[in-house]
C-alpha cells in the first residue's frame, strides 16, 4: 500500500483548521443549502487519510515531520 | 450555469486580479448589491471534498490581502444572479455589521491540550447493561470536567492576551485538544498577539498549544450565530 509523505506538524495543524473553517464557519446565505453529512464526513476521511490521525494533533510530540 | 460565492467585500475592495477557484472555474468579482463579490460559474452546487476546501480558501485568502473581507462558508450556490442578489439584500444589516466588525483585522486559531487531561472514554458494547450505563455515566462525567478545565484555560488566556485581541471564540472539545480559541485581531496588533501567546505557552509548561494564522475572519462574521 502507497503511503503518503510524512506532514509536518505545523502542516496538520494548519489543515485542520483550514477545514473546521471553511465547512463549519463563514457567512452563510441560503440556509436552506445544507453540505451533506456524508460530503464533510467524507472530507474528514481524506484529512485522517493525509495526516495518519487527526487525533496526533493531542501528541505533537509524536507527530511525523516535525522540526528538529 | 449556477454561481459559486467565495467572498463577500465593499464595493471599493481592491481586486486582486485574475485567479482560479473551484474545479479550475475562472474568479470573477462583480458589484451585486452594492457590494463587491467573488464567484465562479458552477453548473451545481459541489460536493465537499479536500481539494475544493482548498480552492475555497486560496481564493478567500487572495482576496483578503489588501483588506479584510466576510468569508463564505463552503457550498453556497445559486441559481443566477437575481437570487444572489436577493440573499445579500436580505442580509445588508447582517453584512454591513460584519464587514464592520471585522475591519482591518484576521483571525488567529490555538488549540490547547492538555497531555494530563486525556478525552473522554469510549463508551464500552452493549453486552452488560449496566456497564454500558455505567461507562455512559463515566463519560459525561469526563465530558463535563474537561469542559470546565477548557472554560478555564480560555478565561486565563483571554485574560492574558488581554487588549490586544478585539475578541474571542471558544470551543470546548470532547477529544483532541481540550479548546479550540479563535481570536479577532486587528493587522496591526499581530506581533503583540505573537507574544503575548508566546509568553503564556512559557507560563503553563503543563499545556501544549497549536497556534495557527493569520486566517480570513471565517469565526466573526456574524453576530447571530
Amino acid at each position: 500500500m502507497e503511503s503518503s509523505p510524512p506532514v509536518a506538524w505545523g502542516e496538520r495543524v494548519r489543515l485542520v483548521e483550514l477545514v473546521d473553517r471553511v465547512l463549519d464557519r463563514g457567512v452563510v446565505l441560503r440556509g436552506d443549502v445544507i453540505i451533506s453529512v456524508a460530503g464533510i464526513d467524507l472530507v474528514y476521511l481524506e484529512l485522517r487519510l493525509l495526516l495518519s490521525s487527526v487525533e496526533t494533533l493531542a501528541h505533537p510530540d509524536k507527530a511525523v515531520g516535525d522540526p528538529p | 450555469m449556477g454561481l459559486y460565492l467565495y467572498c463577500v467585500g465593499r464595493s471599493d475592495h481592491p481586486d486582486p486580479g485574475p485567479q482560479t477557484g473551484i474545479d479550475g472555474a475562472a474568479v470573477r468579482s462583480p458589484e451585486v448589491a452594492g457590494y463587491r463579490v467573488w464567484l465562479s460559474a458552477l453548473p451545481a452546487s459541489p460536493a465537499a471534498s479536500l481539494d475544493r476546501v482548498r480552492s475555497h480558501h486560496a481564493v478567500i485568502e487572495r482576496c483578503c490581502a489588501p483588506a479584510t473581507l466576510l468569508p463564505m462558508r463552503f457550498g453556497q450556490w445559486f441559481d443566477t444572479e437575481d437570487g444572489l442578489a436577493a440573499a445579500l439584500e436580505g442580509r445588508r444589516a447582517r453584512l454591513d455589521r460584519g464587514l464592520e466588525r471585522v475591519r482591518d483585522a484576521v483571525e488567529f486559531g490555538i488549540r490547547v491540550i492538555d497531555p494530563g487531561f486525556p478525552a473522554s472514554a469510549e463508551v464500552p458494547d452493549r453486552s452488560s447493561g449496566r456497564a454500558y450505563l455505567e461507562a455512559l455515566a463515566r463519560r459525561e462525567r469526563e465530558a463535563t470536567a474537561r469542559e470546565r478545565r477548557g472554560a478555564t484555560v480560555a478565561v486565563a488566556l483571554e485574560r492574558h492576551l488581554g487588549s490586544c485581541i478585539r475578541a474571542q471564540c471558544a470551543r470546548f472539545m470532547t477529544s483532541g485538544a481540550l479548546v479550540a480559541a479563535a481570536h479577532l485581531i486587528s493587522r496591526h496588533d499581530t506581533g503583540t498577539y505573537r507574544e503575548r501567546v508566546r509568553t503564556f505557552e512559557e507560563s503553563r509548561p503543563d499545556l501544549r498549544f497549536a497556534l495557527s494564522g493569520p486566517w480570513p475572519p471565517y469565526g466573526f462574521v456574524d453576530d447571530e450565530g
